[in-house]
């Protein structure tokens, strides 16, 4: 028998062997002094590795808690820790583990910012600002063509396939094109609901204002255009949301979903207009509705360029102001994802929370 | 995915893949969210054979994570990850951070193949389950993993011959 080779001296280390190799191999070492040098030292080599890649552990502070649904009990932003993983890794076990359970439970909550009524004439945005780095999220990446490997299918056909193979991260369309136009003047290829939506703002924007901008007791007033009465508006459970955003929701560390709608494109300032928009539906600690608006970037695309063009370059916050008192920041975040938080709180406030989503 | 509820396939492998991400990435945040990346696509597609199924995504993810990032020039910050640092000011804790620094260094230097190869052996696959999660041949698993053992530490070796010099 010629010599024994790396591999089969490993096998015979891990045990992957099978009986009848192992005898044949273990005879070898023992008549073959060559061999049995290059076993000691494949030992070694196999001891030295294991303890050096064990060096690099999670720390203990920050090892996820696998396996324990416990959403957080409605800590509220002030409370919160920067950083608390062990939070956020709860919250999204527990919005996976309860999601049908929180969706149907919540059906009936009609208080919803889901509506899409007109805003009175003259409503604008107040305030753009791209020069808030600090609040923002990281510059978002570049689109990459997926790698497929010889193990890997395109993303999406995954989601549909009836046996499904490992697949690459989905191409993200977010490139940072042109500078966003002044403050009055957004172009959008979305349309407002209302003719008296005009005064330089654009369409689009006033829409989404309009929708974003109700305050709970307006929306239960107006409750044949709100949430769940709109045939294009519905409430998901966070399977679903899941599904519709091909992505793992985003949620805020520290608070807990009241519940999750999937709204229209359309109803959301610079979001792709044929792709839905997942809405997940929080209280802040004075009892008020806010919500976080989130949209997978569409790969390259008119939609999509028209988007980026449209108001929001990566690495900006856009802060918008609705007409009943409601503040919205907007951002793209490291993995491409459009996302808004809406509520009646402070600028700063808003501001402060947009580290927390995760 | 038969048979095998997502809560228990979070349960069994998300801290796991979490960790395997971490050593993988170096950047704890960059791992947690590939790991839920990576659950959110078992849910829209349940595997037959979860556990390589959920490792071959994730290796899939932060390859293509990693690609886009040095395209974007993130390379640096991404290697540099986050620190380590538990008690700043013990002498333990100092050289245990250099350590583990050095070996985030050689496992950086390994081929892609050799440290996924490396790391799924740490997470307790056997070379079924390897073969599965790389696309490799199942015959080609010993090989890969000696060469791997061999080149980390050769390769930890002489940077830490290259620190204790340099100091």
């Amino acid at each position: 028998m010629s010599h024994l080779d790396e591999g089969q001296l490993a096998a015979l280390l891990d045990n992957e062997l099978t009986p009848d190799e192992q005898r044949v191999v273990e005879a070898h070492l023992a008549g073959c002094a060559e061999c049995r040098a290059l076993w000691e030292e494949t030992r070694a080599l196999a001891t030295e590795a294991n303890r050096l890649v064990a060096t690099v552990d999670l720390p203990p502070a920050m090892k996820p808690v696998a396996g324990q649904p416990g959403a957080s009990s409605g800590i509220s932003p002030a409370k919160a820790a920067p950083r608390p993983l062990p939070l956020r890794t709860l919250a999204w076990a527990a919005s996976v583990l309860f999601a049908v359970g929180l969706g149907y439970s919540l059906r009936s909550v009609s208080r919803g910012p889901t509506d899409m009524e007109a805003p009175p004439a003259g409503q604008e945005r107040e305030l753009a600002e791209r020069s808030d780095k600090s609040a923002a999220p990281p510059a978002v990446e570049q689109p990459a063509a997926p790698a497929v490997r010889r193990d890997e299918a395109p993303a999406t056909a995954g989601l549909a396939a009836a046996k499904p193979e490992p697949t690459a991260e989905a191409p993200v369309a977010s490139q940072k094109t042109a500078a966003p136009p002044p403050s009055g003047g957004v172009a959008s290829p979305q349309r407002a609901t209302s003719p008296a939506a005009t005064g330089g703002v654009a369409s689009s924007e006033v829409a989404g204002n309009a929708a974003l901008s109700r305050r709970p007791s307006e929306a239960q007033d107006a409750r044949g255009f709100s949430g769940l009465a709109r045939a294009d508006t519905r409430q998901v459970d966070m399977e679903e949301a899941v599904r519709t955003l091909a992505g793992s929701i985003r949620l805020v560390d520290g608070l807990e979903p009241v519940k999750v709608l999937v709204v229209p494109g359309s109803m959301l300032l610079a979001a792709d207009p044929n792709q839905e928009v997942i809405r997940v539906v929080y209280e802040d600690p004075p009892g008020r509705e806010l919500w976080l608006d989130q949209q997978r970037a569409a790969p390259e695309s008119d939609a999509g360029r028209a988007r980026t063009t449209d108001a929001l370059l990566p690495g900006d916050t856009l802060l918008a102001r609705g007409n009943r008192g409601s503040k919205s920041v907007r951002w793209i975040d490291q993995h491409g994802f459009l996302l808004a938080l809406t509520g009646y709180l402070p600028d700063d406030s808003l501001r402060a929370i947009i580290p927390r989503v995760h | 995915m038969t048979g095998t509820p997502i809560d228990q396939l979070f349960a069994q492998y998300y801290e796991s893949l979490v960790r395997m991400l971490y050593r993988r990435t170096g950047d704890r945040d960059r791992a947690e969210d590939l790991a839920q990346e990576t659950f959110a696509r078992a849910v829209a597609a349940p595997p037959d054979n979860p556990r390589p199924w959920l490792f071959a995504v994730a290796l899939n993810l932060v390859r293509d994570d990693g690609r886009r990032a040095v395209r974007q020039g993130r390379r640096l910050q991404l290697l540099k990850g986050e620190s380590v640092t538990s008690s700043p000011g013990a002498d333990d804790d100092y050289e245990r951070n250099d350590q583990i620094r050095t070996v985030r260094a050689a496992l950086a230097e390994m081929r892609d193949v050799d440290r996924e190869v490396l790391l799924l052996k740490a997470e307790g696959f056997d070379y079924d389950e390897i073969a599965a999660a790389t696309g490799l041949a199942k015959g080609a698993i010993g090989t890969t993993l000696s060469r791997a053992r061999r080149r980390l530490v050769e390769v930890y070796r002489a940077k830490e011959k290259d620190r204790h010099v340099a100091s």
